[in-house]
């Protein structure tokens, strides 16, 4: 009996709330071989299971240890669930290796969810904006003039 | 349900007969010529206009090719999880051609109202794109 794509988002509105603002992944939420898709900090291997969430979550954590998420729009419809998000944090842990800059940061993305018939997240693939994350640490040029 | 409907032949329309089959001629048909666009900070490419975005896009990636690999839609809202490859065979930030292939993949988000696209909200993956083409 799957669930309705109210509740599916309901589920994923649970699981990255408390993954982002808390630090916790909850496994419960997750499918056993959950595929994480997204491309975030150059990963390219998604193996099952809920590493790759816990990777991810912990190294912008780890950067940014107060961040939280706000999220702007939420499309759902039948096992589908989007999110377009926004984390806003302090670079006090540093950022993908560097030194912690302190400064304010903002990163934005989209997110797609497959929830399988248990409610359950299942599959996820995300776009975040990580030039701009680089951008807003100085590491990288702003964009050229359009 | 028949207004998701309609509204995700719209976007079909974008992608597969503006973009693949390089038609400019449908933006007029399926988009209102001031698009709302929110690009995120770090979107490499930020034109002005819509029309403007195809035109720059198509002398930088003139064999830019597109695959929607999800779409769904609810109330006014279409939302495309789409990847494409091309060729840097162009001009693209004011930089030299430089013949190498790429491949992007994003997730976007569109405005529908009175059967045309009036805002769009882009993700896609603009370090990696930078990093192909050897400017980062």
């Amino acid at each position: 009996m799957s669930l309705t794509a109210e509740q599916n988002n309901a589920v994923c509105i649970e699981f990255f709330e408390a993954a982002w603002n808390t630090g916790v992944v909850r496994e419960d939420l997750l499918s056993a071989d959950a595929i994480d898709h997204s491309q975030v900090g150059g990963k390219t291997v998604s193996e099952p299971g809920s590493a790759s969430f816990k990777g991810i979550i912990g190294m912008f954590r780890g950067a940014m240890p107060d961040v939280q998420l706000t999220i702007e729009d939420q499309i759902f419809v039948k096992d589908k669930v989007v999110h377009r998000w926004r984390l806003n944090g302090t670079d006090t842990g540093g950022v993908m290796g560097m030194p912690p800059s302190g400064k304010p940061i903002t990163m934005t993305g989209t997110t797609t969810v497959r929830m399988n018939d248990e409610g359950k997240i299942a599959e996820r693939w995300a776009n975040v904006d990580e030039l701009g994350l680089l951008q807003q640490l100085g590491v990288v040029p702003p964009p050229p003039g359009h | 349900m028949a207004q998701s409907e309609a509204n995700k032949a719209i976007v079909r329309r974008y992608w597969f007969e503006l973009w693949n089959d390089k038609n400019g001629s449908v933006l007029d048909e399926i988009a209102v010529e001031d698009v709302k666009f929110h690009f995120p900070p770090g979107q490499a490419h930020q034109p002005p206009t819509l029309r403007k975005w195809f035109e720059t896009a198509l002398i930088a990636f003139p064999d830019v090719h597109f695959t929607l690999h999800d779409e769904l839609a609810d109330g006014d809202k279409v939302v495309s999880r789409w990847s494409y490859e091309a060729t840097n065979t162009g001009q693209f930030l004011g930089r030299d051609t430089t013949g190498l292939k790429v491949y992007d993949q994003g997730i976007d988000i569109f405005r529908i109202d009175n059967g045309k696209i009036v805002e769009m909200w882009v993700a896609q993956d603009s370090l990696g794109l930078l990093q192909q083409l050897k400017v980062l």
